[in-house]
This record gives structure tokens, sequence and C-alpha cells, in this order.
């Protein structure tokens, strides 16, 4: 009865004018962004993120998931359309999405991405409010020991999830977590790799890192290639998909949900490994497996149900353990740290109307969504005709503004565009990005919680094996690492096991 | 090819660890100090390097089309260089000005009205609208 009262509140909160204003502003916005292809939403969300500190935190954080779970819906305009996906995310639409689209079915393909999308959407909320509630609760009994370990966790799994090298996507890690040392020590306050310069006491700006490294890593790439794109012209009329297609989808939205939600709340996974493996899923359970790629309405509605389900899920250990499940929900962490919301077990149970409005906002966004990319679909649709040689200039811009407005300062700039010629040459030898800043945001929470731990056992190491969970975790992380090499064991050396390659989760 | 990359992350991690080397390695309270961590991040990221360099995974890469890259990378520093003495509105449109006639096939005479008008619009969004505290122009003639 309690929680429902708290729903009731939430939606009160939700409701109010200018909350319903900036999540319609956030989902606006990711919806642009996804249907952007030069900007994937950690880009859009890093870029945005200093605008919405001038907000009260509720209303900033309502904006910040609508912009988060907004880009997963846009991102499927750009790969049915143009069979450029959007972000990440859509990758596995383009394969079914423009198939439909070139046999004259562009207005169903997109009418049933937005509707997958928003029944997804609307039940990974359902499965966020049931989950994260006793989760907080179990998690009140961690200490620092399985902050720790639960940390180790989430980093090797992105590791092992990000990229096709496992030295690589370790090296990534390690280095983000290197750049996580400077600054201040959280525990004895000496300066470290400071160089002497104020502007890194604060440490090296997770903001700045995160538009360097994709935003504008992603526009040095964009640049190489050609600027001019071919957008498919068709009629969109029609996007209410028939009734054969919704008898086709029926099992594979419920199939996709599940998935993308339990995927999603996965550390490390995140809505790209969701979205394809809801797409490997409904091929083997399809009776028509080899229709696949040729334009079948299962292979557009099983990826976009996914990857939406996957953000109510990457909310969970978010919002209830303070552990950011992939590289947008990192930048979501440290977003809430900068408006001095600590995310974890004690925030359920100390700000309830923070976790329930932002909750329920997500029902409201979801309908504003639907609305958004069903009836205005040929909007976003004219939206792709703008060449890329205007689109370019703009997206810079933003991009600029955005690293100037952190701390209202230039340094702030030349951080981003250093960390974009890394993220470029990063991109060019297939260094993943996404474990960089990841470790980034959590290593000082790592580093704090490590010698802390150690610091309550007297610099006894063996404590994090004698803590039950502690050491339950670790394990999982030294597996969650150790896999393809046990997997190459147990099947003597024949099969490789195919593993998603992920580069923005 | 991948072999540069490995080398450039083994100097970094030795660096790392040189430098951590002169932080406290114990602290007060008998628990680790502050050089422990970037130390050993340092070692690791070395070795990992290391076995990076002896298994090279990547061939061959693309060589980039330096021009446009060095285009865009050259107008953003001279738009850092340029922001605060020329202020918000002057150092946009000039950027603007550059990019949007850069990269067009062909040149129009609305390319520099737009980086002019697109700057103006932006500041009033972003000062006016957001309270994003932009540098103002020298002579402040926009407020």
């Amino acid at each position: 009865m309690e929680t429902l009262g708290w729903i009731g509140q939430g939606f009160a909160v939700a409701l109010a004018p200018e909350n319903l204003l900036f999540c319609f502003i956030g989902v606006l916005m990711g919806t642009l962004i996804g249907v952007l292809p030069g900007i994937g939403p950690v880009s859009g969300v890093a870029i945005l993120l200093p605008i919405v500190f001038t907000l009260e935190p509720t209303a900033a954080m309502i904006m910040l998931a609508g912009i988060y779970y907004g880009s997963m819906y846009g991102g499927s305009t750009t790969s049915i359309l143009i069979n450029t996906p959007g972000e990440s995310a859509s990758v596995m639409t383009c394969l079914d999405g423009y198939a439909m689209a070139r046999a004259g079915r562009a207005g169903a393909a997109l009418g049933m991405a937005a509707l997958a999308s928003f029944v997804a959407g609307t039940v990974s909320v359902v499965g966020l409010m049931l989950l994260a509630p006793p989760l907080a609760e179990f998690a009140l009994k961690f200490g620092p020991a399985e902050y720790f370990a639960l940390m180790v966790l989430g980093l090797t799994m992105l590791t092992r999830l990000a990229g096709k090298s496992l030295i690589k996507g370790l090296m990534m890690g390690m280095f983000g977590l290197a750049l996580g040392t400077v600054g201040l020590d959280p525990m004895t306050g000496v300066a470290r790799y400071t160089a002497g310069r104020i502007e890194f006491l604060d440490g090296v700006g997770f903001v700045s890192v995160a538009m360097g490294l994709f935003a504008l890593g992603e526009i040095f790439s964009n640049a190489e290639e050609s600027l001019s794109r071919d957008v498919f012209k068709t009629d969109l009329k029609g996007l209410w998909p028939s009734l054969q297609d919704w008898m086709a989808v029926r099992w594979t939205l419920v199939r996709a949900t599940i998935i993308g939600f339990f995927v999603g709340a996965l550390p490390g996974a995140g809505a790209t490994v969701a979205s394809f493996m809801a797409y490997v899923a409904e091929k083997k359970a399809s009776k028509h497996p080899e229709r696949f790629g040729t334009g079948v309405i299962e292979g557009v509605a099983a990826p976009e149900a996914a990857n939406n389900a996957a953000t109510g899920g990457a909310l969970v250990p978010l919002l209830t353990l303070g552990i950011p499940s992939s590289a947008t929900t990192a930048i979501l962490l440290g977003a809430l740290l900068i408006l001095n919301v600590r995310p974890g077990p004690l925030m359920i149970a100390e700000r309830p109307e923070f976790f329930w409005a932002v909750v329920t906002s997500m029902y409201v966004g979801n309908v504003m969504l639907l609305i958004l990319n069903l009836p205005l679909v040929g909007l976003w649709a004219s939206l792709l005709r703008i060449p890329y040689t205007i689109l370019l200039p703009l997206i810079l811009l933003f991009t600029l503004i955005g690293a100037y407005a952190i701390n209202n300062n230039v340094w702030d700039i030349w951080i981003m565009l250093l960390f974009g010629v890394i993220g470029y040459l990063m991109r060019k030898f297939e260094y993943p990005a996404a474990p960089v800043v990841l470790a980034l945001v959590l290593g000082p929470l790592m580093e704090t919680n490590f010698r802390r731990t150690l610091a309550i056992s007297q610099g006894d190491y063996a404590v994090f094996l004698t803590h039950p969970i502690a050491a339950f975790l670790l394990i999982c992380a030294v597996l969650s690492l150790a896999w393809p090499l046990l997997a190459r064991l147990f099947t003597g050396g024949k099969s490789e096991v195919a593993m998603p390659v992920a580069e923005e989760i | 090819m991948d072999r540069i990359g490995a080398v450039a992350m083994f100097l970094f991690g030795v660096f790392w660890a040189w430098v951590g080397t002169r932080y406290p390695m114990v602290s007060r309270d008998g628990g680790p100090g502050a050089g422990v961590l970037p130390t050993a991040l340092g070692v690791i990221i070395a070795a990992l390097a290391l076995a990076s360099f002896f298994r090279p995974e990547v061939e061959r890469i693309k060589l980039p089309q330096f021009g446009r890259i060095l285009v865009i990378l050259g107008a953003l520093a001279g738009y850092a260089l340029l922001l605060n003495p020329l202020g918000y509105v002057i150092a946009t449109a000039l950027l603007l000005g550059v990019l949007l006639i850069a990269f067009a096939e062909r040149k129009h005479w609305w390319q520099p009205v737009a980086a002019v008008a697109i700057s103006f619009g932006t500041y009033a969004i972003f000062r006016l609208f957001l309270t994003v505290p932009l540098p103002p122009d020298p002579l402040e003639l926009v407020r």
C-alpha cells in the first residue's frame, strides 16, 4: 500500500507542468539524437548535461532519463530509412527495417518500431518498479567490500562486451581508472597528476572526456567518409501495423521485452547487446528463420522492443546500487553526483519522492514518445534530408557550448579536443571507449571503497574473500573475463564463442 | 599498425607507474596510500600493452583523410583561443562560417548569413532562456 501511495505521489510530481515540460524537452531531444546518425545517446546526454545542471535535481533527472530512452525510439528511423543506425542499439533494426522500406512497407516498419518501443518501454518501467525496491533493501547489507566487488564486476563485464579484443578492453578500463586517479586523493587529500594546475584538482572532467571520446571521435570518423547520404524516398502511409503484423509479433514483444529488461540490468551489457540477443532469439524461435533479413516484421519489433526495455533495466542497478551498467548510465551517475543525489540503496528510503517521480515520469515520457514518433514520423524523416555538411557544424557547436558550460571555462574545451583526438585514434586502432568512461566515473568510488575496506581490515587483503557476497561477485568478475578461455576448453577448442560487439553501450 | 598503439599505451603505463611511486604508499591509518592504485594501474597497463604488442590484432588501418579532420581541429582550436577575447557571438559566427563554407559542395550567399543568424539565435537561447553564462563580446553590444 505504501508503494501505491508513492506511485501516486510520483505521478503528481511527474505531471506538474514544469516537469511535464522538461520531460517533453528530454524525449524530444532524445528522439532528435536518436534520429541523427552523427550523434549517439552517450554524446547526446553528455552535451546536454551542463544545461540540466541549472535545473532542480528531479526535473534534471526526468529530462536526462527522457533523453536516454527517447534516443532508443529515434534510432530506428534512420535504420529503416537510410540503412544507417541512428545509435548502436538500432544496428539490428537495419536488417529487416530497411528491407521492409525497400519493399514499400516503410510506414509499417516505422509504426511497428514505435509501438514495440512503447510496449516494451512501458513494461520495463513496471519491471523497474517491482525490482528496484527489494534489490535496494537487499543492497542495504552491502559494505565497502561488496561495493568494490560490484564495481569490479560491472567494469569487467563491460570490458568483456565492449570490444573485439579482451586485452584492449582491459587496457581501456585501466586507462579510465588511471584517469580517475587525477586530482585530490579522496582519502588523504594528496594532489595526484595535477601538473600544478588548479583545473586538475577536481580530476579530469568525465563530461569533457565523454564528449571528446564519443561525440568528437564520431564526428572525426564521419568527416573521413562521404558527407552525402541517400534517404530512401517512400510513402509513409499505413503506419498502424496490420492485424497480421500484430499476430506475428505478439510473442516477439513478450520475449524481446524480457530479454531486453534483464540484459539491460546486467552490469556491462546494455541496449546494444540486448537488441542483438533479442534478434538472435527471435530468429531461433521463428518457424521461418531463413526469411530474417529480407523484411519480416518480427526483425523490427524484436530489437526495438529489446533496446527500449533495456533502458528500464539499466536504471535498476543505477538507481538501487549506484552502479552504472553502460557508458550512458555512467554519465547519468556522474550527473546525479553533481546534482548532489547519491544513487544507491539508501536513495529509495531517503529520497522516495525523487525516485518515484523519475520512474513515473517514464510512463508519461513513453506516451509522449509514441505521439512524437507515430503522427510526426514524417517530420523526423524529413530531418534526415538536411545535408550532413550543415548538421556537422551544428553538432560541433552544441558540443562546444556543452563543454564550455560545464565550468564556464575554455579549459574543458581543450580537454574535450584532446580526448576527441584520442577517441578518433582509439576508433582507428579498435580500442573501445565505453570502458574508459565507465572506469573514469567509477574509479574514485572504487578506490575509496577499496581503501576503506583495507583500513577497516587493517591492511588484510583476504577480507575480499571472507565476505561471501564480495567473494561471489569477484569470482563472477574473474569468470566473465575467463569465459572465452573456459568455453574453448569445454568445447575442445573447436568453437569460438560469438559475443556481440557494442561500440557505444 | 597495432604495435603503434601498444607502444603508446606502454609508455603511458610506465609514466603513470613512475609518477605513482612518488606518492605515499602507506596512509596514516596503515591502509594503502595515495600511490598504490596509480602505480598498480601503470604496471598493469604497461603489461597489457606488452601483450598487445606481441599479439597485434589490427593488421592495417585505413589512412585517414587528414584534410577535413585538420580543418575541424583547426577551427575548434581557433574557437577555444578566440572565445574569451572575441565573445560568443563573434567567435561562433566565425566558426560556423568557416565550417559551413569549408564542407559545402558549393558556395552560397546564405552560408555567412546563416552563420551569423545561428550565432545570435543560440546566444539568445542559451544565455537568456537557459541562463548559461556564455562570454559576451568585448564591447558588450549583444547583451
